[in-house]
């Protein structure tokens, strides 16, 4: 390395490993990293410690002068609310069923769509752009077609119904809400999904494939024993996500909610889609809770870090991780 | 592929492959569709029972309607809207692309550590809503663009990652040759693997742009007033003058809304795709 002869010319002197001409040159890997780091620092470190320190107080978002510690106060009245079947426990609950059926759906929904595009079929490309398009209609959009579609009054979902029984009549967005939430996650999301696994089957490799066929393998046995095991990764990633993102849904069931007037952070869902960041919003910003709703946030978070852990652990049983030296 | 005949079981095997591959198209598309065709309904053919699929001559002045009548406001959302995009993704792209390019091509103490730290900001921290909020508060950020240029500076890890890809792609040569012409870090940036890297300029900044254009959440949540975007006027119904919803109206402004971003996807798809998978599989 030129860094190295210039060095000898200089000075010998070595910090961490490099020499001043070295840092010289490292120190520009700081100044383009220092936009995004700065970046990190005020947007998410700062909060985070701030966050933290407000869980411990009866902060209500106006007594900066007069707020005090009260130590774990929130926590244990949190805590409480799980053990005593409180409004808390009751959000979380909500929250954790949507995760639970709107996951495995859309994983399974996906890579079903996904293993039939990858079949050697014409437009496969096209198909997979449709199948996107719900994922790139702005949230706004697809509420309003969901509200069209099921509507009790005049919803195509209750006119097609009625082809099949007639005098059908359900009101959906009242009555069934949590169901309509699901169907529309279940509608926006797939698509990406659809992408990932599409590039996780065209990513086995093709004499794997004819290595099986020539052993006389069927579709089956080949996605069973070969595509199946390959795409374990993926199935993994999109768990992981599913739960990081499903955990903290917030925006489709405040826009979702049957309004007044007009739809803001404190429009109130139906119980049915009481999630628990609306939880946290209604203590923090329409209670002026600000500390309690930290701590809300707070038990959000390790409950996604615990589950995100433990996900991860078992993966080692389930998930086929290929050792290729190779590989990037 | 290895062609094989065609026998009638073959046939009908591909035939009913089609069949359910476009039986679920047309369940994910029809809501779509659904949105179109009602969008230049009259009201009062849209609120029909039984149900009256296609109007029986379009109202295209619901569009014109919406564009044009001030009451609504559209025409100022779409401009706040455009601006509050840009003013987000341009700085968005420049500093993802610099971060990027610094974690693909330069060496230092501590990149490591680091990179671990920005593939952890990956779990997005909804722990900072309620701080933010506050902090923002103080600072006079509230219903302030600034916030979004403030955002973009700061990169996205997601854009970050997609940049270091692809700038851990190129020749080393290319900076032993910028080298050679004495060219410093900042001109080997700009001037050689910057103007290289159209293609993930391009995907980064649709991702950034569409990213506010579509988010109606941290919109509300700042914003309001004069500050209001298309994504916060089309969240509550448009009215006629008695203030009863039109779903109609609503709708066709929501179809001029939604259809650049459709319409950039299919353009684009090839681009995109690569971008979803790298940051999706290699996450």
């Amino acid at each position: 390395m030129s860094a190295d002869t210039q060095t000898t010319l200089r000075t010998k002197r070595k910090f961490l490993g490099l020499s001043g001409f070295g840092w010289m040159r490292a120190s520009w890997f700081y100044v383009f990293i220092a936009p995004w780091f700065l970046g990190f620092l005020a947007f998410t470190v700062i909060p985070v410690a701030v966050g933290m320190l407000m869980s411990f107080t009866n902060f209500t978002g106006t007594n900066f002068d007069t707020y005090k510690f009260i130590g774990l106060a929130n926590y244990s009245e949190a805590f409480g609310e799980f053990f005593t079947d409180g409004i808390a426990w009751y959000a979380l609950s909500r929250t954790g069923l949507f995760a639970i059926v709107t996951i495995p759906i859309n994983i399974v929904l996906s890579l079903l769509i996904a293993i039939l595009l990858t079949r050697n079929i014409r437009g496969k490309g096209f198909f997979r752009t449709l199948f996107y398009i719900p994922s790139i209609i702005p949230v706004v959009a697809s509420v309003w077609i969901w509200k069209a579609l099921m509507d009790n009054n005049y919803g195509v979902v209750n006119a097609v119904l009625n082809e099949i029984v007639p005098n059908t009549y359900i009101r959906w967005l009242t009555e069934y809400p949590f169901h309509v939430l699901v169907m529309w996650s279940v509608w926006a999301g797939v698509g990406g999904a659809v992408i990932i696994f599409m590039a996780g089957i065209q990513g086995v490799p093709a004499e794997l494939e004819e290595a099986a066929r020539i052993d006389g393998a069927n579709n089956f046995q080949m996605f069973r024993n070969i595509t199946a095991p390959l795409l374990t990764p993926v199935i993994f990633y999109q768990f992981i996500v599913g739960i990081i993102g499903s955990l903290q849904i917030l925006t489709q069931p405040l826009l979702l909610a049957p309004r007044a007037v007009q739809a803001g952070i404190a429009t109130l869902p139906p119980r049915e889609n009481y999630m628990f960041m609306i939880h946290i919003y209604q203590e923090s910003f329409v209670r002026q809770r600000y500390g309690y709703g930290s701590s809300l946030l707070w038990i959000l978070f390790f409950f996604i870090l615990i589950l995100t852990i433990v996900m991860t652990y078992t993966s080692k049983y389930w998930v086929y991780y290929e050792v290729n030296p190779e590989d990037k | 592929m290895n062609k094989k005949p065609l026998n009638p079981g073959r046939v009908f095997e591909r035939f009913s492959l089609y069949a359910v591959i476009i039986a679920l198209t047309v369940i994910f598309i029809l809501p779509i569709i659904w949105m179109l065709i009602s969008s230049v309904k009259a009201e009062t053919d849209f609120m029909r029972w039984p149900i009256l699929w296609f109007a029986p001559v379009p109202k295209w002045s619901n569009y014109v309607q919406v564009l044009t009548n001030p009451k609504y406001g559209f025409m100022k959302g779409l401009l706040n809207s455009t601006i509050l995009a840009l003013i987000f993704s341009i700085p968005n792209v420049i500093s993802s692309a610099i971060a990027g390019y610094a974690f693909a091509r330069m060496k230092a103490p501590g990149r490591n550590g680091f990179f671990i730290i920005l593939m952890a900001m990956m779990i997005p921290a909804s722990v900072t809503v309620i701080p933010q909020f506050v902090l923002y508060s103080r600072l006079g950020l509230i219903n302030n663009y600034l916030l979004w240029f403030l955002w973009g500076l700061a990169g996205s890890p997601f854009q970050i990652l997609l940049f270091r890809q692809f700038f851990a792609s190129f020749p080393k040569e290319l900076e032993d040759a910028a080298a050679i012409d004495g060219a410093g870090p900042i001109r080997t940036f700009f001037q050689i693997f910057l103007p290289n890297a159209q293609p993930v300029m391009a995907v980064t900044f649709l991702f950034a742009f569409s990213w506010v254009w579509g988010d109606w959440f941290h919109q509300a949540f700042y914003l309001s007033g004069e500050k209001a975007t298309l994504a916060m006027k089309l969240a509550t119904a448009f009215t006629d003058p008695k203030g009863n919803p039109i779903v109609t109206l609503t709708l066709a402004g929501l179809v001029i809304y939604a259809l650049p971003l459709i319409i950039v996807y299919f353009l684009m798809q090839k681009q995109l795709v690569q971008g979803i998978v790298t940051t999706g599989l290699k996450g």
